[in-house]
């Protein structure tokens, strides 16, 4: 069951981070046909800034699990890889839940704006008039990935650090 | 005070036991609201309206733009046009990796990125050459930070995010002491080579050197498209990053022909856990930073530094120390989103000109991008290789360390150097 919803959050993330790559290219494609409008038909569009700063917010945050996932997150790991297995095991696991916790405490922060922005019917301060949810939802689910992959990585090393405990245990 | 100096050592404890440093941030801004009893609110708050900028949309898109260039091989035509211009002075492999790598910065704003694309081509070249080993590592590592000097610089754009300066005057400011470093490094690759250690090559004929540099124009074009249009304000950094990026891809794909249409995925993907690294951090620090600004930390910062008489040199040497030491334990990025919002209002007070500081603040992360034991450019090029070790690598970079302090004094000695060019913009 666990290994099943696992498996599934992972493939998400992957085909999130696949989006998101894409995403990006897609920024850079609105913002040159941006330019070229506003130099060649001398008429600068509405919407490419503000497309493009929300495909910023959505690709950052859909890619950050998968990027978690790939452990391309910038850590410090000067004192980490000069600790024994085990340590650095149990080191990983701790630092993992304290990241779960943070990301989920994001998540509940989020829930809350974007209940808020839904019942107060925010929109974009902009001719485009977007309903703001639409971004801010990005921050949910970005933040409810990591929550879990922070979760998946902590339940890995604590499953590690028993077996290891276990074989020592048999040996002596 | 009890409660901040326990919480600024929780920092340090969950920094150093490995949580990435977008959520050791995070972690310790909310610890810091909870102890304060601040409106926890503002997590989500903060963190989203960080991504909310049109200038930091830059940053994926130089990155992306720098990730289609390296595994289009531009790096390879890129070092072949230097090689047919130079390769026959003293030390001539040396000297076109190094115009390689400034080529390659006035494309790429990533340090690592360009020390990456030059490296792969540089080290088996000038390793087939006889070149001593030591020197070779040295040379790309740090060629490679030029990255960040010469515009565009990713370390400048978050730089421009955080203090509201032009990002545009910014870059400009890089461009002078950009051609500073690189000619210094050129006068040291070619010293070093007077004492032997290499096999002087044959110069290329004139035929061959306008052969390959023709059919290498388009790679050529692209600084002088970025730059040329950021520096007559025909479009925006990040417009400029947006045209850069849709250029290369045309050229790679149907000039070159090194990159497949099926390939483009796979070349988005590497490109966005970069970016996406950089933007969380981005959210991290300035969660951090905007906790900060609730407990008037930096105004009281800035008050002491005040209180103290500190002159201007005093306190931009006294930076550099610790910015050095940060170097060498944390990444360029996470150096600049966590210093700068305190280090921001003193520049005002004291009158310090924050596009000179920017420059003193680069060269000091070039270096940050070399020092031991956390630079990320050492790892880059001892992952070019199985048979590099990265003992090799820091005795190879250290006197490219010594040297760059020289030019980090320069840059503080003269500051028209890098204020000059960006007082000529309009």
């Amino acid at each position: 069951m666990l290994g099943q919803f696992r498996s599934a959050v992972e493939r998400c993330n992957l085909a999130l981070g696949m989006i998101s790559g894409l995403g990006v290219l897609a920024m850079g494609v609105i913002l040159t046909y941006e330019v070229v409008c506003r130099y060649f038909f001398n008429a600068p569009t509405i919407w490419a800034q503000e497309t493009s700063t929300y495909l910023y917010m959505w690709t950052m945050l859909a890619a950050a699990s998968y990027t978690l996932q790939e452990g391309k997150h910038v850590h410090v790991d000067l004192v980490v890889e000069r600790l024994p297995g085990r340590a650095r095991r149990v080191a990983e696991a701790a630092t993992s839940l304290v990241g779960a916790a943070f990301c989920a405490i994001v998540s509940v922060q989020a829930y809350q704006m974007i209940a808020a922005t839904v019942a107060f019917g925010k929109v974009s301060a902009t001719p485009l008039r977007v309903p703001l949810w639409l971004p801010q939802s990005a921050l949910l689910m970005g933040f409810a990935l990591l929550t879990f992959q922070f979760a998946f990585i902590a339940v890995d090393r604590i499953a590690e650090v028993r077996e290891t405990g276990a074989k020592g245990g048999e040996r002596a | 005070m009890i409660g901040f100096a326990s919480v600024t050592l929780l920092l340090l404890v969950i920094l150093f036991a490995g949580l990435p440093v977008a959520f050791s941030l995070g972690t310790t801004s909310i610890f810091l609201i909870y102890l304060y009893e601040l409106p926890m609110k503002i997590v989500a708050n903060t963190i989203f309206t960080s991504l909310d900028s049109f200038v930091v949309i830059a940053i994926p898109l130089f990155v992306l733009m720098s990730q289609v260039l390296l595994d289009g091989k531009v790096g390879d035509d890129l070092f072949e046009v230097m090689n047919a211009w130079v390769r026959h002075l003293p030390g001539g492999l040396g000297i076109a990796t190094i115009l390689a790598c400034a080529f390659f910065a006035a494309i790429s704003g990533s340090g690592a990125a360009t020390a990456a694309t030059i490296g792969m081509v540089a080290y088996p070249a000038m390793m087939a050459r006889g070149y001593e080993k030591r020197f070779i590592l040295g040379l790309l590592a740090c060629g490679g930070t030029l990255g960040i000097l010469i515009p565009p610089s990713i370390p400048l754009i978050i730089y421009g995010a955080v203090t509201e300066e032009s990002i545009g005057k910014l870059f400009m400011a890089g461009v002078i002491p950009g051609v500073v470093l690189t000619t210094i490094l050129v006068l040291f690759a070619v010293y070093r080579s007077q004492r032997g250690g290499y096999i002087r090559m044959e110069p290329a004929s004139w035929t061959e050197r306008i052969r390959v540099t023709r059919r290498n124009l388009p790679g050529i074009a692209l600084p002088f498209l970025i730059l040329g249009g950021i520096y007559t304000g025909a479009f925006t950094p990040t417009e400029a990053a947006a045209i850069g990026l849709v250029y290369s891809l045309a050229v790679t794909m149907f000039f070159y022909r090194t990159l497949a249409l099926p390939d483009l995925p796979r070349v988005c993907l590497k490109a966005v856990r970069t970016s996406c690294m950089i933007a969380m951090i981005i959210g991290g620090a300035i969660l951090f930073g905007r906790v900060m600004t609730l407990l008037e930390i930096p105004q009281k910062l800035t008050g002491l530094i005040i209180d103290w008489k500190l002159s201007v040199l005093m306190f931009v040497v006294a930076m550099n120390v610790l910015m050095l030491a940060l170097g060498c334990i944390l990444e360029t990025v996470s150096i600049i989103l966590l210093t700068m919002p305190l280090v921001a209002p003193i520049l005002g007070a004291l009158g310090i000109d924050p596009i000179w500081y920017a420059i003193v603040l680069t060269v000091n992360m070039e270096m940050a991008l070399v020092t031991p034991p956390v630079g990320m450019n050492l790892y880059v090029i001892s992952g070019l290789d199985k048979d590099i070790h990265m003992a090799d690598v820091i005795r190879g970079v250290t006197p490219f360390i010594i040297l760059m302090a020289c030019f980090l004094v320069l840059t503080m000695l003269f500051p028209p150097m890098s204020t000059w060019l960006p007082s000529m913009m309009k």
